[in-house]
């Protein structure tokens, strides 16, 4: 997909994510919806964050090597 | 009592009520020259002959003028039974066709009106049951907790995406797979082009092509 439309899907998605939290449904609706993409991204990354809590895992991540934060 | 006695006896305590004010207000301003209080004479409605006639004119002219109507409404009602005698069966035919249609489309509109007069209920009842629904701190929160899981976090291709953002702009990655890579430095002449041993791409300068999509480095 070319980075344009990749690009113009996302902010079409943001618009409708603000539009929809502004109303008193939609509010609830984006919410819960935002606590269940954390929930997705907890569960299909379990093994990545858990490698976070042992020893050196910061580092695997990327932090403080070469080119890392 | 019908509305019209009631009127008939409004007016009647109305004009009583004037004519004693006015004959009190003769006979005392002669005397001592006060006003009346003409709701005080209301009370004691007391009819001359003279009131009493035109009182019993007005009703006259009131019961002629609601006759004159009925009366109007039967020509009426004539007229349209001599239209229909004249019109004929077909006429009356296409008259009840019409009226029929026009029937039928008004029951049409009333149940789209009432269809989408439920689909506001429903989504008005739907719209407040969901706003019940408690949300807990704000809708900031988890919104963070995403940005901060997705971009610093975890990691995409050996890095986090903040770090591809970072490399992006400091002009050490590119965005977009499959494509030309962005400009780089002409190498220098003792860097010679090598062939990658297995996907067979040169490797331009320190330009490496390492997958077919995603954000790439620019530079090994």
């Amino acid at each position: 997909m070319p980075l344009i439309q990749w690009l113009a899907a996302w902010i079409l998605l943001l618009f409708i994510l603000y539009g929809l939290a502004q109303t008193r449904a939609g509010h609830t609706v984006v919410y819960y919806v935002l606590w269940l993409a954390v929930a997705f991204l907890l569960v299909s990354h379990a093994d990545e964050i858990a490698t976070l809590f042992v020893a050196g895992g910061i580092t695997g991540a990327g932090i403080g090597q070469p080119g890392g934060a | 009592m019908s509305r019209q006695d009631d009127l008939a006896a409004i007016d009647a305590a109305i004009l009583a009520a004037q004519l004693a004010a006015n004959q009190q207000a003769q006979g005392q301003g002669q005397g001592q020259g006060q006003g009346i209080d003409p709701y005080l004479a209301l009370a004691t409605p007391e009819l001359s002959e003279g009131q009493a006639r035109y009182l019993e004119e007005q009703r006259k002219l009131r019961r002629e003028a609601e006759a004159e109507r009925a009366r109007l409404s039967k020509e009426q009602e004539a007229i349209l039974k001599a239209q229909e005698d004249l019109l004929g069966e077909e006429e009356a035919e296409r008259l009840r066709a019409e009226q029929e249609e026009e029937a039928r489309k008004s029951a049409i509109v009333k149940g789209t009106q009432s269809a989408i007069q439920k689909a506001r209920q429903v989504a008005r009842k739907a719209d407040l049951s969901l706003g019940a629904i408690p949300t807990p701190g704000s809708i900031a929160l988890p919104l963070i907790l995403l940005i901060f899981l997705g971009f610093v976090l975890l990691q995409y291709n050996g890095n986090s995406k903040l770090i591809w953002l970072w490399l992006v702009l400091t002009n050490n990655a590119y965005v977009g797979g499959g494509g030309t890579a962005p400009m780089t430095d002409t190498p220098p002449a003792t860097n010679t082009p090598q062939q990658g041993p297995l996907t067979g791409l040169a490797i331009v300068g320190a330009y490496v092509p390492r997958s077919g999509a995603g954000i790439q480095e620019a530079y090994y």
